[in-house]
């Protein structure tokens, strides 16, 4: 049994600021992905909950016991890194027996418990081999057997891209191992793994931290984490996005079309009904657009401040040709682009929102329909569900190009 | 016109083009042929002045066995005194380079970890002050050795030799131990603490074992380096006479065949040791399996490693360092400007003379080497041809390992009168004998950032049209620049401190280093002082630029 806690950890390198006063816990036996980018500083915290880095400031718990100050040695947990870092120079067998060696724990019992485990993973008869002379899988393998020989009373494994140098068949297979071994009654572990991979998180959280520039941005249920991000950096960490400029317009109030293209600011206008939480957007021309939105943020708002709406490529659907009754959620466009991804197709579709163009990008299921009807310079309408829009306050033209990559 | 000739014409337009010179002389120069030659006297070249001499006093000793016989083993007058003389002298060389890199291998352990796995305020200076004994002549250096412990009232002999040894084969050691520590990723060693390892069982069964090469590399450095260092042993070695002290001693009274034969003795053992450490480093194993948890969780303890790092401080801030700049604190004594300018004998004239001596014949060397070393370095690391490189890889470090005055002395048999008889003892033969020594010192940094260039890069080039030459000057040539430079200053300052085989060849030239010896043996201290202080001052700044370019090509 084994909670973890993190109390506003603090942690710089020099100049670079890795962490940033995170707070976190982890529960007792669950599957733990800390999500992001490369550089959020994800290592930096893994390390410090393995006691091989201290924090500048903040506390470590392990049930509430604050283990702040103790070696990586007195915390017996199971630390897998990142290129696995066996020990070259060892053999298998002596890599998997380190641990038990270094705890003077008695010889034949590891020998018996060591040949157990190389059963277990398939290794037997390899026990002599280098670890160079092994395959990345089998190397995985290994890592994994020697780090959870560490463990004692603290059942907490902590892994540091496990499946980062492995080819995609072979992930696919090591994740599902990797769930089976982390759910088992037998070791009732922790897991706290790290990645960059949405897929890997989705596949394998119980829940999810997303990180970016050494702060915590948001911490959910895969669900939550995809539905509900918290803003446009973890929406468009987990999949491809569209974004709209957006004003808000309470009460019903419509804001003057004209008026709006003499700033020069927004491609549509948001119009959030007055009881309600689905916001209307009005983009012109009589089309509508409506999207959910929280209450508390409903509140916040005020009339006229901007929005952004997003809404991902996969909730965008697409049909052939322009017809009259399609209000709400309904775009005219052209297909500018159109690529075959096997499993879906990518559409760029050129659209026309208050006199300027844009492209939004759809992908939808390849199917023999869109295959055989929708083509290159197809005149369209795109729609998308009303519950499926995200709108987050505006975070700025800067913040959104940072985050998108657009420059 | 049909659409063939219109295409044929283009091609004649294209042909037609001026090209520019620099693009004309490369694709003149492309040409396999020129390759091949290139190569070719690469290797003769490298044969002749590198391995011929060494080669020709194995001859000597075989052709003159007779003669080796009689004057060393059987003189009328000595009997065998001579042979005695050699034994004693091996003894005693071996003997103080043994005790040096072990005394060396302890304290440079917690040194060269201090230097690459803390973090400190002033650990560039340390560091740099750690790698000058090296680049200073070691003249200047046992000088200072002897100043400093005189205080102490250490007479010359063999402990003051010691204790000179130990100073000067330091850096080797560390050197190497920090290469393979900064190589070694932290990465294992965290992942042994994690496992619940306390320090010093993750010293002994990781860092150890993936330090090895290192080690052992850098104590044979050390070894062969004390086994063969004259110029800070003729200072400090009173009557007490190392074997190449006894070949300066031959030499000098031109007992060719003893010299010969001691030569030839010191540089077998030499390239023995060198072959074996290429051959066993890898079968040499540590003791991984046993630990002793309790006993090496206690000698983990945080303060045991305060005493261990302050102890080691002190040991290299009394031992080291202070011992080896303790002449500067001397310059500014007053009989020092009248001696050195205003002396009846022109000392500052000798020093100037002897100065530009060094100066030239280590440029030269500098210019000689890069222009045989650059293509060595791409025979070694580009040319498949199978065993003769691994064979050429192997020899190349000879001239490191052997005594330079062994080597000196083969040289001198070689190219002088004994042998082919091309050089009388002077400027040139000293130039020789530089260049001899400092080739592995400029190809080896070469070879290092050659194996470590992008391949990518140049076939690139390749296919964008450029021929062969072209890709050399435009590509590979800029992308090895720092490797380079680092081996023209690693020569220059090899050839400027070098003193036991330019005693051999010398004639009556003098270098510094050789001045400084020549000013120490006849109790001319303030000149010695003033002379020590400027080659000191003027090897920092060689060293400074060593670290400059080393940071520049690591970034």
């Amino acid at each position: 049994m084994v909670e973890i806690k993190l109390k506003n950890v603090s942690k710089s390198f020099k100049d670079l600021k890795a962490l940033d006063n995170v707070s976190l816990t982890i529960k007792d036996k669950e599957y733990f992905i800390i999500l992001g980018p490369t550089g959020a500083g994800k290592t930096t915290l893994l390390k410090i909950i393995g006691g091989l880095i201290k924090p500048d400031s903040g506390e470590v718990l392990f049930n509430n016991k604050n283990v702040t100050k103790l070696s990586p040695g007195e915390r017996n947990l199971g630390f897998m890194f990142e290129n696995y870092a066996l020990f070259p120079h060892m053999t298998i067998y002596d890599n998997i027996a380190y641990s038990s060696r270094v705890h003077a724990r008695d010889p034949k019992q590891t020998q018996k418990i060591v040949e157990q485990v190389l059963m277990m993973t398939l290794l037997t008869g390899r026990n002599e081999a280098l670890p160079e002379e092994m395959s990345g899988g089998m190397k995985q393998r290994v890592a994994l057997c020697r780090a959870l020989m560490n463990l004692e009373q603290t059942k907490l494994l902590i892994l540091d891209e496990p499946l980062k140098a492995l080819d995609a068949g072979l992930r696919m297979s090591l994740r599902r191992e990797l769930l089976l071994m982390a759910k088992s009654q037998l070791l009732e572990l922790t897991v706290i793994h790290v990645t960059n991979e949405e897929e890997e998180a989705m596949m394998l959280a119980d829940r999810i931290a997303v990180m970016n520039e050494g702060k915590v941005v948001q911490v959910g249920t895969p669900y939550e984490i995809y539905y509900q991000p918290k803003n446009l950096f973890v929406a468009n960490f987990m999949s491809e996005i569209n974004y709209f400029n957006g004003k808000c317009v309470k009460n019903g109030e419509v804001l003057n079309h004209n008026n709006l293209n003499s700033e020069k600011l927004d491609d549509i206008f948001l119009q959030i009904k007055k009881s309600s939480i689905p916001m209307q957007i009005d983009i012109g021309m009589n089309n509508f657009l409506t999207a959910f939105i929280e209450r508390k943020t409903y509140n916040e708002m005020k009339n006229g401040d901007r929005v952004l709406l997003v809404v991902r490529a996969n909730h965008i659907k697409i049909r052939l040709g322009h017809r009259k009754k399609d209000k709400h959620n309904a775009i005219l466009g052209r297909i500018s682009r159109r690529k075959f991804m096997g499993v879906f197709y990518r559409f760029e579709v050129l659209v026309k929102i208050n006199g300027s163009e844009k492209i939004i990008i759809v992908t939808n299921p390849a199917t023999s329909e869109i295959h055989n009807s929708i083509l290159e310079d197809s005149e369209v309408t795109i729609y998308f569900p009303e519950e499926l829009g995200i709108i987050f306050k505006h975070p700025g033209k800067d913040v959104v190009n940072k985050v998108l990559k657009l420059e | 016109m049909t659409k063939q000739t219109e295409i044929l014409s283009e091609r004649e337009i294209i042909d037609e083009i001026e090209l520019p010179f620099s693009l004309k002389f490369d694709r003149f120069f492309s040409k396999p042929v020129y390759r091949k030659s290139l190569d070719a006297i690469t290797i003769s070249f490298f044969i002749l002045v590198v391995i011929g001499p060494i080669i020709f006093i194995f001859l000597t000793i075989l052709l003159n066995i007779s003669t080796i016989q009689k004057e060393v083993f059987n003189d009328k007058l000595l009997g065998d005194l001579k042979w005695q003389m050699m034994l004693e002298s091996l003894i005693i060389s071996f003997t103080i380079a043994a005790i040096a890199v072990a005394v060396d291998l302890v304290i440079a352990f917690p040194t060269a970890i201090i230097l690459t796995r803390y973090k400190f305020r002033g650990k560039e200076i340390i560091d740099a002050l750690v790698d000058l004994p090296m680049a200073v002549p070691t003249g200047a250096l046992g000088f200072s050795i002897l100043l400093f412990w005189g205080l102490f009232l250490i007479e010359p002999g063999f402990y003051l030799i010691l204790l000179g040894h130990v100073v000067f084969t330091f850096p080797y050691i560390v050197r190497n131990m920090k290469i393979v520590l900064e190589k070694a990723d932290v990465l294992y060693e965290d992942a042994a603490r994690s496992l619940g390892a306390p320090g010093v069982t993750v010293f002994r069964t990781i860092t150890l074992p993936m330090m090895k090469e290192g080690i052992i590399a850098g104590a044979i450095l050390a070894f062969t380096r004390s086994l063969g260092e004259t110029g800070a042993t003729l200072i400090l070695s009173g009557l007490v006479e190392t074997s190449p002290i006894l070949i300066v001693g031959f030499r000098r009274q031109l007992e060719l065949p003893a010299a010969s034969l001691l030569a030839g003795i010191l540089i077998a053992i030499s390239i023995t040791l060198l072959f074996s450490v290429k051959f066993f480093t890898r079968k040499i194993g540590f003791p991984i399996k046993s630990v002793l948890p309790e006993f090496e969780r206690r000698l983990s303890h945080r303060y045991l490693r305060y005493i261990r790092d302050g102890l080691v401080a002190t040991i290299i801030i009394v031992m080291i360092l202070v011992p080896s700049f303790y002449v500067i604190s001397q310059v500014f004594d007053v009989t020092i400007i009248d001696e050195v300018f205003f002396g009846p004998d022109y000392k500052w004239a000798y020093l100037y003379v002897a100065l530009m001596n060094s100066i030239q014949i280590a440029a030269l060397a500098v210019i000689i080497n890069l222009i045989f070393g650059i293509p060595f370095a791409f025979i070694i690391v580009k040319r498949n041809w199978g065993k003769a490189i691994t064979f050429l890889d192997t020899i190349l470090d000879i001239p490191i390992a052997i005594p330079s005055a062994a080597l000196g002395f083969a040289v001198f048999m070689f190219w002088g009168p004994a042998g082919i008889g091309l050089f009388q003892p002077g400027f040139y033969m000293i130039l020789f004998v530089h260049v001899t020594f400092t080739f592995p010192y400029m190809v080896r940094p070469i070879i290092g950032v050659l194996e470590s260039t992008n391949v990518g890069v140049e076939e690139a080039a390749r296919t964008l049209g450029a021929s062969n030459m072209t890709v050399f000057r435009r590509i590979t040539l800029p992308s090895i620049k720092q490797g380079i430079i680092a081996g023209c200053i690693m020569v220059f300052t090899r050839s400027l401190g070098e003193t036991g085989a330019t005693i051999v060849v010398m004639g009556g030239i003098r270098t510094v280093p050789v001045l400084i010896v020549d000013w120490v043996e006849a109790n001319a201290f303030p000149s010695a002082i003033f002379a020590s202080t400027i080659v000191i001052i003027f090897s920092a700044f060689l060293i400074f630029a060593l670290r400059t370019v080393r940071k520049k090509g690591g970034e």
